[in-house]
């Protein structure tokens, strides 16, 4: 394709100053109305049969096969920075964990914050909880989803090795979809490389 | 039948070269690739559409539908367009004196149900008409006729047809919910084709553009669902298994789909039919295994795993299932996009904090080719439908914009004005 082009440009820029050259007077008028077409089809376009898309119709909340769950409600929080620094998106009693960058891992200084959890869920039995992972907006999104995941999947495994049930927990990856804060900064990162636990 | 007339008039010029050019006059020319960064464009005008019940009286729909082509027409990178204010738009204008080498000469009549075209393009320099196509239909459909020409045009110039009539998806974050969106590659037009009011991540045509999937949030779990986009009443899940279902390589036949599956804790890649079965497990608790990309043969894929510490790519045969990974510069290699012409894989990559645009060669040992290079986040790559640009998710201050370059890094510009943030965009024909 790209010899075809250049040798046709070629030959078309040649062939342009050959006629300067020779001192080709003849205007070079292509008349608009010059008749029939010298090439060419006709098509037709069909009229809309009403199979069409439309923007009236869309896959909705309700329209499918499965059920609208918990997950309704937007993306938003209208908690205040202070509140959502020390509680995360995580339910009363039970403490957001964090992570470093690129890290899926409990960090250490994170366990006293995982048995006190464990804690609050050994003393109340009948709690369901869903582990929320989530990564700051460095990192390419449907790696940062995977990666949330993984610190979800992560610190729910944690818990069951302090003894809580795993069938209690199940995890759910926002990656860096949802952040809590919005800076473009290494504070707003660090507050959005966590995992919640959110009662259900 | 475009292609003979070609040929004639190539065989034509090229014989009364041979004949009338002293030996080294050829040689001094430049030659031109497309590819090059440097290159001297196609120049054409487009001059204001004729209304043939009113010859000699210029309309703002004839000059609109003519600066839309022109447009069209400039949007495949190789093509540059005489403003039609040099010449005042006339169709009878001196055109060598104006440097072009081709003109579009169209005109349009109103009839009871709609409106005709009638679309030409002549050769300057030959002085010869070298495609025309008429076109009838409604008024709604106009765009869409002068797009279809658009690609007509660049199909008898270079052999493949235009992207023009291609769409472009995308994910909007507007308010707080994400969906995803479809326009044409010019912005007319955006249609909403999700509204879950919720997350929406990861859309993927399937079997070119007729459907589109996605992962949503709306029911607490990210499930895959499945919209077809002719008829937008027929959704459903696909595949709803506890963790995530998401960011399908479908097969370039639809039939069968590589998907991240979480459910037994890892994010591994499983090969599932178009009903969601899984058929094969692909990838095994080595490392976090996202994004696969089929390749055109659908004999490869090409995907993103951590296993050896951070994200980079690697190549799987699917005949033998042997994998190698492809990337070695860069502190992360991720979300590649096979070439749908080529063996060329566009992808994203951590340089000095920045992530850039680079493509390289699915094979151990290719060198990588940087495409962007200015300091922004380019991310989420994918490849137009004729292999010769790339759009990409670009940061633009807080929100992200959809951008698109030339393979060879040349003409990176912002496509859209739409509100909002996007991401995740996906091109199909």
């Amino acid at each position: 394709m790209k010899k075809r082009i250049s040798t046709l440009l070629l030959l078309t820029a040649c062939a342009g100053s050959l006629l300067l050259a020779a001192g080709c007077t003849k205007k070079p008028v292509i008349a608009p109305d010059a008749g029939g077409l010298n090439s060419g089809k006709t098509t037709s376009f069909p009229p809309a049969d009403g199979s069409e898309f439309s923007q009236d119709n869309l896959p909705a909340v309700g329209s499918l096969d499965d059920a609208s769950g918990s997950g309704a409600g937007g993306l938003g929080d209208n908690a205040s920075d202070e509140y959502k620094r020390l509680h995360g998106r995580s339910s009363e009693g039970l403490s957001p964990v964090y992570f470093d960058f690129d890290q899926s891992a409990i960090r250490g200084d994170m366990t006293d914050r995982m048995v006190m959890n464990a804690d609050f869920l050994k003393q109340s039995p009948g709690t369901r909880i869903v582990v929320e992972g989530n990564t700051d907006e460095r990192g390419t999104n449907e790696y940062n989803l995977a990666l949330a995941e993984r610190r979800a999947q992560n610190a729910k495994q944690y818990l069951v090795r302090l003894g809580i049930d795993g069938s209690r927990m199940r995890t759910i990856s926002y990656g860096e979809e949802r952040p809590l804060f919005f800076g473009q900064n290494e504070d707003s990162y660090a507050q959005n490389r966590r995992a919640d636990f959110v009662a259900e | 039948m475009h292609t003979k007339t070609f040929s004639r008039i190539r065989t034509t010029l090229l014989l009364a070269l041979i004949m009338a050019l002293p030996a080294n006059a050829l040689a001094q020319r430049v030659y031109l690739d497309i590819s090059a960064a440097e290159t001297r464009k196609i120049s054409f005008a487009v001059p204001h559409f004729v209304n043939s019940a009113l010859p000699g009286q210029i309309q703002k729909f004839g000059m609109d539908n003519a600066d839309l082509l022109a447009k069209a027409l400039k949007f495949h990178g190789i093509i540059s367009i005489i403003p039609s204010s040099d010449y005042g738009g006339r169709q009878d204008a001196d055109w060598r004196n104006f440097g072009a080498d081709y003109v579009v000469l169209g005109r349009y009549n109103s009839t009871s149900t709609g409106i005709n075209f009638e679309m030409r393009l002549m050769d300057v320099a030959g002085n010869v008409e070298l495609m025309g196509k008429t076109y009838s239909g409604t008024m709604d459909q106009v765009t869409k006729m002068i797009y279809s020409y658009c690609d007509e045009v660049i199909n008898a110039l270079t052999g493949t047809p235009g992207i023009a009539s291609t769409q472009i998806a995308f994910v909007s974050l507007e308010g707080n919910a994400k969906e995803v969106y479809i326009t044409d590659i010019l912005g007319l037009k955006r249609r909403q084709v999700t509204r879950h009011r919720n997350l929406v991540v990861s859309p993927r045509f399937v079997k070119n553009g007729t459907m589109l999937s996605y992962t949503s949030y709306h029911s607490g779990n990210p499930n895959l669902y499945i919209t077809d986009l002719r008829q937008s009443k027929t959704t459903k899940a696909i595949s709803r298994r506890k963790g995530m279902n998401f960011a399908p390589a479908w097969s370039p036949d639809g039939s069968r789909m590589i998907l991240t599956l979480s459910m037994n804790g890892n994010p591994d890649l499983y090969m599932l039919d178009s009903q969601g079965n899984i058929i094969e497990q692909l990838t095994k608790g080595a490392g976090i295994n996202v994004s696969p990309t089929w390749s055109p043969d659908g004999s490869r894929i090409v995907f993103v795993s951590d296993r050896t510490g951070k994200p980079n790519l690697y190549v799987m045969d699917l005949r033998n299932r042997r994998t190698q990974r492809i990337t070695f510069q860069g502190t992360e290699n991720a979300e590649p996009s096979w070439s749908p012409t080529e063996d060329l894989i566009a992808y994203s990559s951590l340089r000095n904090g920045v992530y850039q645009i680079y493509t390289v060669a699915p094979q151990e040992g290719a060198k990588p080719t940087p495409v962007t290079s200015d300091l922004s986040h380019h991310e989420s790559p994918q490849w137009s439908p004729d292999g010769n640009q790339i759009i990409f998710s670009k940061r633009d201050g807080k929100l992200n914009r959809i951008y698109a370059i030339m393979k060879n890094g040349s003409e990176q510009r912002a496509l859209f004005s739409f509100a909002g943030s996007h991401t995740y965009p996906q091109w199909t024909r």
